[in-house]
């Protein structure tokens, strides 16, 4: 066995680990959450900051093997017809209990036979990790919509409450594809691996691709993803 | 869906959960106990797996991809497909640690219904499996028919879903075109993955297509369809075979052989590729290659659907070949093989039939040792078991083509050819023993096996005279693997690839395979009548050699 190969399998089985007592640990959570009532502020954050990191750790230890294997280019495009609306749906539901923590208000605007063609586990990644960090800066609203633009692209959008992206952020949500700032740290990781996945859906010449822009009217952040 | 439909749905329904930890199986337990499912198994791994599904028709089965160091949830999904213990009707999720889709299947119909990552909370389970279990009860009288083998059926329903525009429309065009598929319909099933395809480039229509394509006789249009599969690293290993068998098809051996390495390199637990693999590895002759992949299906097929005594036999007769070939006759590789021979006395120690055949091929691995009156000893032993050397007289049809086997490396020609012909005569319906006769025989003695050989010279002298040197090629090839030991066929070929290279220039890889075929006949009887005929074309391919490595050199 090649040395990049045994790394690779260390790496899974590494992975599957954590993953295990992740999936435990949140399950024990969240049944934790659910018989012990809220009584007070305090008590609200500490959940809230649970339910919130471990998420977080999720969603790292995703792009950390979802890039690793990108630079070995052993990250397959599994496209599928997927149904929008569920999808959006299904990605809500993997963190209603932190937005109930949170006491958000999430809803989602989307045509029911709205279909697009994407590898749903990546995009779910992507969307899974945006809600959470919207979770953590919205006031009392996320939304998400899906609709198809006049170009025939795919548009989802999630737009949050909350004070908005620093400028920094949008900057380098803008300049896909000059490789990863190690210097500027590890904060943007995620928005890396968001632009690495929305580019590699492609339909002949034309690219996927994010953005993130403020809204005007009472602040707030949106992210926009485009998948031809 | 109404929440109460649902309810009623999951009140009716069977689950088995496979996952190696207990606290999983605990929790995803309960969530399922939430739904409302009151019947639920679980299963720690494939062995218990696959023994649930032996006694229970389950309709979810719950299965984490990784357990330990057993087999893995897409092991046991294909196992349980390929023993048709798993019916279309049953959902299949498959639950895995990462997030990435990076784990191979077999083939496209050994993909599960549907993925799930951990972590999971119990509303996305929920989600999943409502989607799931709607999908299943919306299709299942299509599911049904399809399990029925009852085609037209399955294609009627589908249309009404495609009339429909419903969300199980491409579904039922992926179902459809696969039923006209198995219907050997493959024009009609073409066009409907070239529909599709002209939308989007959908892996499973890419497969389709080529599939079709394939039978249609169209090797060059597959050869890139499969082609580009394999450079988008497609998961789906079948494209590696499929590829490969196209490879094989048009002459091009070496890489056949080469992608089913690289195949079997990913996933080598698979039994039928490997044994490919040690078949295309004996026909050009890397045997150490072909040994390998014999041990491995030697051990695979242990105690699996694909138990069989030639699992055994053909190492053993890889290895013979091997000692046959080679200088110095190492006493070593006499004893690998007799272990091996043991192994299977001692697994088929009821099978007198077998044990025979044992017997047989053991003293037949003493000829090719150079000891030759070891071996006639042996088998004048075995006489009153053989009652007499002819074939009337032995119930078991392999044991007289063992017995043909032996007398030929013993090197006793006629009376292994008189073995194989009487043999002929009495099966003379039997197409399977008629294919194995003339493996054996130097010249087919089966009817079909004589007709063929008629066809097949009549053709390739046509290709020949037309100057169609790849075709010619390619039926040549094509025919070796059925008769590997036709000196005619083998002589043709090298001429096809001469020809061929005289003029587009010689090639490394054509080169190869006519250095492979002169290999394995340079031991050709002077007496023999082709064999002046062999002598020439071997010095021409001797001169192109030296002629392509100095072009190389300059």
């Amino acid at each position: 066995m090649s040395e990049d190969s045994s790394f690779a399998v260390l790496l899974a089985s590494s992975v599957h680990d954590i993953k295990n007592s992740l999936a435990m640990l949140l399950d024990t959570l969240d049944s934790v959450v659910q018989t012990t009532p809220i009584t007070n502020d305090q008590q609200r954050h500490q959940f809230a900051t649970l339910r919130g990191e471990a998420a977080r750790i999720n969603n790292s230890l995703m792009y950390l093997l979802g890039l690793y294997r990108m630079q070995k280019n052993q990250l397959p495009l599994q496209i599928q017809e997927v149904y929008v609306a569920d999808f959006l749906e299904e990605q809500i539901a993997a963190n209603d209990l932190l937005f109930s923590i949170r006491e958000l208000q999430v809803t989602s605007t989307c045509d029911q036979e709205l279909t697009g063609y994407f590898d749903p586990t990546l995009v779910g990644g992507v969307i899974n990790n945006v809600l959470v960090n919207a979770a953590r800066y919205a006031k009392k609203n996320i939304e998400l919509s899906a609709t198809r633009s006049a170009e025939n692209e795919l548009v989802i959008e999630v737009r949050d409450d909350g004070r908005g992206f620093p400028a920094k952020m949008i900057e380098s949500a803008e300049n896909q594809h000059r490789g990863i700032d190690f210097i500027s740290g590890s904060t943007n990781l995620g928005l890396y691996f968001a632009g690495e996945v929305a580019h590699m859906h492609r339909r002949g010449e034309q690219h996927g691709s994010i953005a993130l822009s403020n809204l005007e009217t009472g602040g707030g952040g949106c992210f926009h993803l485009r998948l031809p | 869906m109404q929440k109460i439909d649902v309810l009623k749905i999951y009140q009716r329904k069977h689950a088995l959960i496979i996952d190696d930890f207990p606290d999983m199986r605990g929790s995803i337990r309960r969530m399922l106990v939430n739904f409302g499912i009151s019947k639920i198994e679980t299963a720690s791994n494939g062995e218990e797996a696959i023994t649930q599904c032996e006694n229970n028709n389950f309709d979810i089965i719950l299965c984490d991809y990784n357990l330990g160091d057993a087999k893995n949830g897409q092991q046991i999904l294909e196992e349980l497909r390929f023993r048709k213990l798993l019916k279309q009707t049953t959902g299949y999720m498959m639950i895995t640690a990462e997030t990435t889709k990076s784990m191979v299947f077999g083939a496209l119909e050994y993909q599960p219904d549907d993925y799930l990552t951990k972590p999971f909370t119990q509303t996305v389970l929920q989600k999943r499996l409502d989607r799931l279990m709607l999908e299943k009860e919306t299709l299942s009288d299509i599911n049904q028919a399809v399990d029925d083998c009852d085609y037209d059926h399955a294609i009627a329903l589908c249309d009404e879903h495609i009339a429909a525009k419903d969300r199980y429309e491409q579904k039922c065009y992926r179902i459809k075109a696969r039923c006209f598929f198995l219907k050997h319909m493959f024009p009609k099933a073409r066009t409907i993955y070239e529909q599709v395809l002209d939308e989007r480039p959908l892996e499973w229509a890419q497969i389709g297509l080529g599939q079709c394509l394939m039978e249609m006789g169209e090797l060059n249009e597959a050869e890139r369809l499969f082609q580009q599969l394999v450079d988008q690293n497609c998961l789906c290993l079948e494209v590696y075979d499929y590829l490969a068998e196209v490879k094989s098809r048009i002459g091009d051996i070496v890489s056949a052989q080469q992608l089913l390495e690289y195949a079997s390199e990913i996933s080598p637990n698979a039994i039928l590729r490997q044994q490919k693999l040690a078949d295309l590895s004996e026909h050009t002759g890397d045997w150490e290659r072909a040994e390998k992949a014999h041990r491995k299906v030697m051990k695979l097929g242990a105690n699996s659907c694909y138990e069989s005594p030639d699992n055994y036999f053909n190492l053993v007769r890889c290895i013979s070949s091997q000692v046959r070939m080679s200088e110095k006759k190492d006493n070593k590789r006499v004893k690998d093989a007799e272990e091996v021979l043991d192994r299977a006395r001692r697994r088929y120690r009821d099978d007198p039939a077998v044990r025979l055949q044992t017997d047989i091929l053991n003293a037949g691995v003493y000829a090719d040792a150079g000891q030759p009156e070891e071996s006639r000893k042996r088998i004048e032993a075995l006489a009153p078991k053989l009652t007499a050397n002819s074939a009337s007289a032995n119930p078991a049809p392999e044991v007289t083509l063992e017995l043909a086997r032996c007398y030929q490396a013993m090197g006793d020609k006629e009376q292994a050819q008189a073995l194989l012909r009487e043999l002929a005569e009495l099966y003379p319906d039997d197409e399977n023993i008629g294919k194995e006769i003339d493996r054996l025989s130097d010249e087919p003695l089966s009817k079909k096996g004589k007709e063929e050989a008629v066809e097949l010279n009549r053709r390739g002298k046509e290709l020949l005279s037309n100057q169609e040197y790849p075709q010619a090629i390619s039926l040549f090839s094509e025919a070796l693997r059925h008769y590997p030991n036709n000196i005619a066929v083998k002589l043709n070929l090298l001429l096809a690839l001469i020809r061929e290279m005289d003029r587009n220039g010689s090639d490394e890889k054509q080169l190869t395979r006519a250095e492979q075929i002169i290999h394995s006949i340079d031991t050709l009887q002077e007496d023999h009548p082709l064999h002046d005929r062999f002598h020439t074309l071997w010095e021409y391919v001797e001169q192109l050699r030296e002629q392509f490595t100095e072009e190389d050199d300059e």
